[in-house]
């Protein structure tokens, strides 16, 4: 009992010793973004989703038609999205109704976008939605259809051990 | 504006900058008007003047008024002595947290100065003293102020006999070694007074622990450093010291010396025995009452203290400043200190924390039995003639 309390003890430290010497994966916050490639996208034709991050949605209002599968598809899961009238003229759209997203129901599981037969409703590696008041959080379809900025400027570099970035 | 804490540290050296280029023009003035007044001598104000300027001068100034290097106040206050040791504890603590945070695979104190942190202990000082002094209403309100100064001043009397170097030493004394093992005798009773004047039961609960953890290591300790003393002869640390010209006691003495570190562990509470001030169960022990300086001088002595024993070890095993002649003896037993801290700090990383009964029965079963068989071991060398 005692030879292994004290192999245990000697064990310890020399996981502890061989962790100093490791490199760290911390990234500091703020001021350091990690860069993300791509949001999470799905092709209808083939009906493949491809990986990536499900943050914010991007809306390409040009080629909305205002089918409104994507409210549907949204229904029963997180109830987040209104289909509501849009100003202006739009030729794919005959009734001027585009999806309105309200992010402080969200839950990101990216139905919306394979619901979309028509590859206008995408998801961008965007994930600071905070806001200081809760109507913010409602984003208008003037608001989606916005690229987000790339904010991205630490690479992750995948190692054989682990990853860790510059 | 002022934004992160090493514009903070600027602005304020910048203020005193300005305080010293400004202040002649008000005291020159006022100086020069008390002159007729009081009748003191002209050249003497002087002196004093081109001294605050000119550093030659301002060393010779302070000389004369036997201040200088060599006086024993300086040795006191600043290099064997206080200032010193305050300086090697606060750098424990910073090295420490980044240790223990490399340890556990985090990154520890980064933002507080430009390289990795390491303006962390002013700014930790800083905050300190920005903070109130709360004293409980239920506390007895004289033992709970006596208690820091006490635990400073018995970190600080350990320094009096303990040599860096054969010239670098404040006060020697035949049994240089004794004085610190019977200062140290005190530091379960500054926490015991800390405990009961908090009158909160997480701190007494923390007194009592301490005390039990008393009975466990005192003995050993105490009985682990003899086996040096029956090697050398002498309770003279410089003695000790120089009779390790050739081989140091780690050898010789190997049980000894695990002996006394653990016990040296159990004395500064660390990991594993950091029953007294154990954070998962009793809040922070015999501490949980002490809030901004309080606390800093709390911490001090007991970092003081921790740099006393880890001196301590390196002398009396370690061969303390003995070393190849190209480094000076100080920078010797320096490394060697820093390996030794390392060696105290290490376990808290990763070890977790032992029982009350479990460290009772370490102490009483193991320690004191294991301690009496490495005496017995010294006596057999020294009959020898090893040493």
């Amino acid at each position: 009992m005692n030879y292994k309390l004290i192999s245990g003890i000697l064990g310890a430290f020399v996981v502890g010793l061989r962790n100093v010497f490791k490199r760290r994966m911390t990234l500091k916050y703020p001021e350091e973004h990690l860069e993300i490639e791509s949001g999470y996208t799905y092709d209808a034709k083939t009906e493949t989703g491809s990986p990536g991050f499900k943050g914010r949605h991007i809306l390409y209002t040009d080629k909305c038609t205002g089918c409104s599968l994507c409210a549907i598809a949204c229904e029963n899961i997180a109830d987040c999205i209104d289909m509501v009238k849009v100003e202006g003229s739009w030729p794919t759209n005959p009734k001027n109704i585009m999806p309105q997203i309200d992010y402080g129901r969200c839950v990101f599981c990216g139905f919306c976008v394979d619901a979309c037969p028509f590859d206008c409703l995408f998801m961008t590696p965007e994930y600071e939605l905070s806001a200081t008041d809760k109507r913010k959080l409602v984003h208008t379809p003037f608001q989606l259809a916005v690229f987000p900025e790339k904010k991205g400027n630490v690479k992750l570099i995948p190692d054989d051990r682990g990853a860790y970035h510059d | 504006m002022i934004e992160t804490f090493e514009e903070f540290v600027k602005r304020i050296l910048a203020l005193l900058f300005w305080f010293i280029l400004l202040s002649p023009l008000i005291i020159f003035p006022i100086l020069f008007l008390l002159v007729p007044i009081f009748g003191i001598d002209v050249t003497t104000v002087n002196e004093i003047l081109t001294a605050s300027i000119d550093p030659i001068k301002a060393l010779k100034l302070v000389e004369e008024l036997g201040l200088g290097p060599s006086s024993t106040f300086f040795k006191v206050v600043a290099f064997p002595g206080f200032t010193f040791a305050a300086l090697v504890a606060t750098i424990t603590i910073l090295y420490e947290r980044k240790l223990i945070a490399k340890t556990q695979l985090r990154v520890g104190p980064l933002y507080a100065g430009r390289f990795e942190g390491f303006l962390q202990p002013i700014a930790d000082l800083f905050k300190l003293l920005g903070k109130e002094l709360i004293v409980p209403e239920k506390a007895d309100k004289a033992f709970f102020w006596a208690a820091p100064i006490l635990s400073l001043a018995l970190g600080a009397s350990l320094l009096a006999v303990i040599p860096l170097s054969p010239t670098i030493y404040i006060a020697r004394s035949d049994f240089s070694l004794l004085i610190p093992f019977a200062i140290i005798g005190f530091s379960p009773l500054v926490v015991l007074i800390a405990a009961w004047a908090s009158s909160n039961k997480f701190a007494f609960i923390g007194g009592l622990r301490a005390l039990h953890q008393l009975a466990a290591y005192e003995i050993p300790m105490l009985i682990s450093i003899l086996g040096v003393v029956v090697l050398t002869g002498s309770f003279d640390l410089m003695e000790i010291v120089e009779a390790q010209k050739n081989m140091w006691f780690i050898i010789p003495q190997f049980l000894g010396a695990i002996i006394f570190y653990i016990t040296i562990l159990s004395e500064l509470e660390r990991v594993p025995f950091d029953l007294p001030e154990a954070e998962t169960e009793i809040v922070s022990g015999w501490l949980t009452e002490y809030t901004g300086m309080h606390f800093g001088l709390l911490q001090l002595g007991v970092y003081i203290k921790f740099y006393v024993l880890a001196l301590l070890f390196t002398l009396l095993f370690l061969g303390g400043w003995n070393g190849p002649a190209f480094l000076p003896p100080v920078v010797w037993l320096l490394t060697k200190l820093f390996f030794v801290i390392s060696l105290i700090i290490f376990p808290r990383a990763v070890l977790p924390r032992l029982r009350l009964d479990q460290l009772i029965r370490i102490g009483w079963a193991w320690l004191i039995a294991l301690s009496f068989i490495n005496l017995f071991i010294a006596v057999i060398e020294s009959s020898l003639g090893v040493i």
